[in-house]
C-alpha cells in the first residue's frame, strides 16, 4: 500500500483545482460574514469599561477597532447579529470539512518544503487550518456548555479569531487569482449536468491536487456538490428553531429547542437561580433597589415602590452569546426613569450589581444610550406576570439590541457614572 | 529574490504580514495561563482533523467500496455513505447534548437535562437511513422497469 506521501495513493478522481475552488467560493463569501458578525459581538459587551465587560484585558491593539458604544437599536441587532454568527457557523462546518478534504494530498506532499517561500506559506496554512478547527470546535462545545478545553471560552475564541483573520487574509491574497482561474475552467452549470459515469479527474494541475492515478468514479461533481449543501442545509435546518420562537421545537438537537411548557415564565434560562446559590428570603419583601447617583446622592427603594412609577411594556428579545434567542414582552421603569431620581439623567454609565456573589457576569456597566434608551427597562414583569426567581424577580435589566449576558438578573444596586 | 526565496516579493510580503499579526496576538497572551493549554486545543484540533479524522473516514469509505456492485443498475454504495455522513455529521457536532457530557452545567444553567438528545439522535439517523432505503428501492424498481 503506498504512503499518503505518494501522489498515487490519493484515488478521488473528484480532487481538483475545480471543485477546491467551489468549496473556496462558498467560504470566501461565508468566512468574513464570520469574521464580521465575531467582531461586533465583541463589541457588543463594549469591552472598554472593563470588568465584567472585558472579558480579555490583554486584547491591547485587537480591541482598539471599537470606535463607538454599543447601539440600542434596532432592538434585535444582537439578535440578527449572533444568531447569523453561530447558525452560520454551524452550517459552514460541512464545507470547511469539504474544502478540507479536497486538499489533502497537499499535507503530505513530499518532500515537505521546497523553498523558504513554501515553508512560510505552510506554517500559515498550519494557522489558518488549526485555528477554523478550533473556533469551529469551541464555538460548538461552548453553546452546549461543555467546557473540556480548560480555559475561558472568551480568551481562546478572541485571540483565535485574530489569528485566523491573519491567516485567512493571507490565503485570500495569495490564492485568489488560484481560485478565479480555477472556476473559470469548467463550466459550473455542465459539471451539473455531469453524471457519475460521465466524470472523470480534471486536468493535471501545477498544484497536485489532481490524482495521477484516479478511480473510476463513485459520485459526480454534481453529487458531492449536494452532498455538501445539504448537509449544511440540514445542520441549519436542525438548529435554527433555537432563534426562531415559533419554529424552536424543530431545533431537534439544539439545548435551545425545548419547551419549558405553556405559562408566561416559560421560556429559555441561562443561569437558573439555583446556579448562583442565593438565600431565596434576599429577594422577598427585604429586597431594596439602591440607586447612586454621580454626585453621591442615593436612593433606596421597595418592590412596591417602582410599582408606583410610571411602567412601560416592551417586546424586547433576550439573545444570547450562544446564538439562541428569544423575544418577550417586558414591563418594568425606564432605567433613565431611575438614573433621573438620583441625578444620572447624563451619566456615561450605570454600573449594575446583582444580588449574585461572584460569579462572571455578576456585574456589568451599561454605556450612556442604553440608559436613555427609551426600551431599557428595569423588567418587574414578563408577560403581564411578575419574573420567576430563574428569570430575575425581583427585578432584571432588559436593554435592546445587547448580548442577553449584559440583562443582569437580580438587580441590587445600580451605580450611575460622572459624565467625562 | 525568486531564487533565494522562492517566490515573489507580493507572496512574502502577504505571508509576512499576516504571520506577524498572529505573532502580535500570541505575545498578548504570553502572560496568561491559558496560552499552553490554548495552544494544545489549536494544533491538536489540526492533528486530530489531519492525520485521525480525514483517514479514518477515507478507511471506512474504503470498506464500503464492495457495496458498489456492477452487475446491478443500482449501486447501494451512496445509499449508505449518504445516511452515515449526515448521521456522523450531527454526531460530531452535537456529541456534547448526545453523549451528555455538560448534563450537570446544562442543570444550572437552562435548569433541564440533556436525556432526551440520544434518543433524538437515533430517529433523525433512522428517518435518515429508511428515506435513503425508499429512494433506493424506487430507483431499483424503476431499473427493473426500464431494463
Amino acid at each position: 500500500m503506498p504512503l499518503p506521501t505518494d501522489p498515487r495513493s490519493w484515488r478521488s478522481p473528484l480532487r481538483g483545482p475545480w471543485l477546491t475552488s467551489v468549496f473556496a467560493v462558498v467560504l470566501l463569501v461565508g468566512l468574513p460574514v464570520m469574521i464580521v458578525t465575531g467582531l461586533l459581538s465583541y463589541a457588543a459587551y463594549d469591552p472598554a469599561f472593563g470588568g465584567s465587560n472585558d472579558q480579555t484585558p490583554e486584547a491591547g491593539l485587537l480591541a482598539s477597532y471599537i470606535w463607538f458604544e454599543w447601539f440600542t437599536s434596532p432592538s434585535w441587532l444582537y439578535r440578527l447579529n449572533q444568531g447569523t454568527h453561530v447558525l452560520l457557523g454551524i452550517a459552514l462546518i460541512p464545507l470547511v470539512l469539504a474544502k478540507l478534504w479536497s486538499v489533502a494530498p497537499k499535507l503530505f506532499e513530499w518532500p515537505p518544503v521546497k523553498s523558504v517561500a513554501q515553508a512560510l506559506e505552510r506554517l500559515s496554512i498550519l494557522l489558518l487550518v488549526g485555528s477554523i478547527l478550533f473556533l469551529l470546535s469551541t464555538g460548538v462545545m461552548n453553546i452546549q456548555y461543555d467546557y473540556a478545553w480548560g480555559f475561558s471560552f472568551y480568551t481562546g475564541h478572541f485571540y483565535a479569531a485574530w489569528v485566523f483573520i491573519a491567516a485567512f487574509a493571507t490565503h485570500v491574497a495569495l490564492k485568489l487569482p488560484t481560485m478565479i482561474r480555477a472556476l473559470r475552467s469548467r463550466s459550473f452549470v455542465e459539471e451539473l449536468r455531469t453524471s457519475t459515469a460521465d466524470t472523470v479527474a480534471e486536468p493535471m494541475d501545477p498544484d497536485h491536487l489532481v490524482s495521477p492515478d484516479p478511480d473510476e468514479a463513485t459520485v459526480s461533481r454534481r453529487g458531492a456538490l449536494a452532498l455538501a449543501g445539504g448537509s449544511s442545509l440540514t445542520l441549519l435546518a436542525l438548529s435554527i428553531g433555537q432563534t426562531i420562537d415559533p419554529l424552536r421545537p424543530t431545533a431537534l438537537l439544539s439545548p435551545r429547542g425545548r419547551s419549558y411548557g405553556d405559562g408566561p415564565n416559560d421560556f429559555q434560562i441561562n443561569t437558573t437561580f439555583a446556579e448562583i446559590g442565593i438565600d431565596p428570603t434576599q429577594t422577598g419583601s427585604s429586597w431594596r433597589l439602591r440607586l447612586l447617583g454621580p454626585d453621591g446622592q442615593t436612593r433606596v427603594l421597595r418592590r412596591e415602590d417602582l410599582l408606583t412609577m410610571a411602567m412601560v411594556t416592551e417586546e424586547l428579545p433576550i439573545a444570547c452569546v450562544e446564538g439562541w434567542s428569544t423575544s418577550q414582552l417586558w414591563t418594568g421603569v425606564q432605567l433613565r426613569e431611575l438614573a433621573a431620581l438620583v441625578g444620572g439623567r447624563d451619566a456615561e454609565s450605570v454600573f449594575v450589581e446583582s444580588l449574585q456573589r461572584g460569579g462572571v457576569f455578576s456585574t456589568m456597566t451599561l454605556n450612556g444610550k442604553q440608559i436613555r434608551a427609551a426600551k431599557t427597562l428595569l423588567a418587574l414583569k414578563v408577560n403581564g406576570v411578575d419574573l420567576s426567581l430563574d428569570h430575575g424577580f425581583p427585578a432584571r435589566m432588559i436593554i435592546p439590541a445587547a448580548p442577553g449576558v449584559r440583562n443582569t438578573k437580580w438587580v441590587e444596586t445600580l451605580t450611575f457614572g460622572r459624565p467625562a | 529574490m525568486r531564487r533565494l526565496y522562492g517566490a515573489s516579493p507580493w507572496h512574502l510580503l502577504a505571508v509576512l504580514a499576516g504571520l506577524l499579526l498572529s505573532a502580535y496576538v500570541v505575545s498578548r497572551l504570553a502572560d496568561n495561563p491559558s496560552l499552553l493549554r490554548i495552544a494544545v486545543w489549536f494544533v491538536g484540533a489540526a492533528i486530530v482533523w489531519d492525520l485521525v479524522a480525514g483517514p479514518l473516514i477515507a478507511l471506512i469509505d474504503r470498506l464500503l467500496l464492495p457495496l458498489r456492485s456492477r452487475p446491478r443498475r443500482v449501486s447501494l454504495l451512496n445509499h449508505v455513505r449518504v445516511p452515515a455522513l449526515l448521521s456522523g455529521l450531527l454526531l460530531v457536532v452535537w456529541a456534547p447534548v448526545i453523549f451528555q457530557r455538560s448534563e450537570q452545567i446544562f442543570r444550572l444553567k437552562a435548569g433541564l437535562s440533556q436525556d432526551p438528545y440520544l434518543a433524538r439522535w437515533l430517529v433523525i439517523t433512522a428517518v435518515f437511513v429508511a428515506l435513503s432505503a425508499l429512494m433506493y428501492a424506487l430507483r431499483l424498481a424503476r431499473a427493473g422497469r426500464a431494463g
